[in-house]
């Protein structure tokens, strides 16, 4: 234990000059942006767009090769259906099928990795820029409208709007269901989940709805300025997803949900 | 339980990214060393345990 020691400190100052150079950088750049428009909401806006569209070409070609995985959905559904429970097989079939259509999205865990640090360092970052009164030598004013950027929204306004722009990106985000999926679905109850994958999808289709609840509870309890960056960048990804994609899930889903919404009914 | 825990982090990690960045770029290894070392918890295996530990280390 004692000879970790040294090693230990200088990690963990690294890790320290590292957040206090970032936190320097950020804070500079917000207070730039601040003193420009006069308004630290529009400054948090400016900011988060331009980190965003700083980030958008690294996120755009995975995001076209997400995009070709969600298409080949049918095909896979289709692989599934013809090995069964062959799970090599399924395996074997689905590397065949990316070769052909030349799809590689996947990649090691240093891009997650990345994007891990970058969000904890933002998180901490507005938590630390939102409690101070002075930046940089300059008084911050926090209104913005109604709000008070240092505190949560009293009028529920930017939690609603976080927690709406998060189900739509979801419902975006979800794989298109192939007519062969939805057979499949008419005709068998959904299994009791078995495996990892299983549970997994299914967790990521509770996911869509648990998100948005989730992100509404969270601009609740934290600072505005921070739900407001959550909203502009929730709405960065959109544009991002629309793009990419379009409306064509979010169409489906909804029309899904409604159709079971009258199917109730009746 | 150990199962559910997982994948519920597991989806709300890819949530949370998806939303913060537009894209989560998914595991190249299949099983993916996260499901390796859930498997080795819940049989209890070691030499399961530093499989896992392995992939994540040598994962680039």
């Amino acid at each position: 234990m004692e000879r970790n020691a040294p090693g230990r400190k200088t990690i963990s100052n690294l890790y320290i000059t590292f957040m206090q150079w970032i936190t320097q950088l950020f804070t500079f750049g917000i207070v730039e942006f601040y003193t420009l428009t006069g308004n630290l909401g529009w400054a948090i806006i400016i900011f988060t767009l331009l980190l965003r569209s700083l980030l958008f070409p690294l996120s755009l070609s995975s995001q076209r090769a997400m995009q070709k995985m969600r298409e080949l959905q049918p095909a896979l559904d289709k692989l599934k259906t013809k090995h069964g429970k062959d799970k090599k097989a399924i395996q074997q079939a689905q590397l065949e099928l990316y070769q052909k259509n030349k799809v590689n999205p996947v990649a090691g865990c240093i891009p997650q990795i990345i994007q891990l640090v970058i969000l904890i360092v933002l998180y901490r970052f507005f938590l630390d820029f939102l409690g101070h009164d002075v930046s940089n030598g300059v008084t911050i004013n926090p209104t913005f409208y109604w709000l008070d950027l240092r505190h949560p929204d009293s009028l529920y306004i930017l939690p609603i709007l976080a927690g709406l722009t998060q189900l739509v990106l979801s419902l975006m985000m979800a794989p298109l269901k192939s007519p062969e999926a939805k057979k499949h679905k008419s005709t068998k109850k959904e299994p009791a989940p078995e495996g990892i994958a299983d549970m997994a999808q299914t967790m990521q289709k509770q996911m869509v709805f648990m998100m948005p609840l989730f992100t509404a509870f969270i601009a609740l309890q934290f600072p505005s300025g921070l739900a407001l960056y959550w909203v502009v960048t929730t709405i960065f990804s959109i544009i991002q997803q629309y793009y990419v994609s379009g409306f064509d899930s979010l169409k489906q889903q909804v029309s899904g949900a409604l159709q079971k919404i009258q199917g109730a009914r009746s | 339980m150990l199962l559910a825990f997982y994948s519920f982090t597991r989806a709300f990690r890819q949530a949370v990214l998806t939303s913060m960045f537009g894209v989560v770029i998914p595991c190249k290894h299949t099983p993916t060393c996260g499901q390796r070392m859930l498997v080795a918890v819940r049989t209890h295996s070691w030499s399961a345990m530093l499989q896992a530990g392995k992939q994540l280390v040598t994962c680039i």
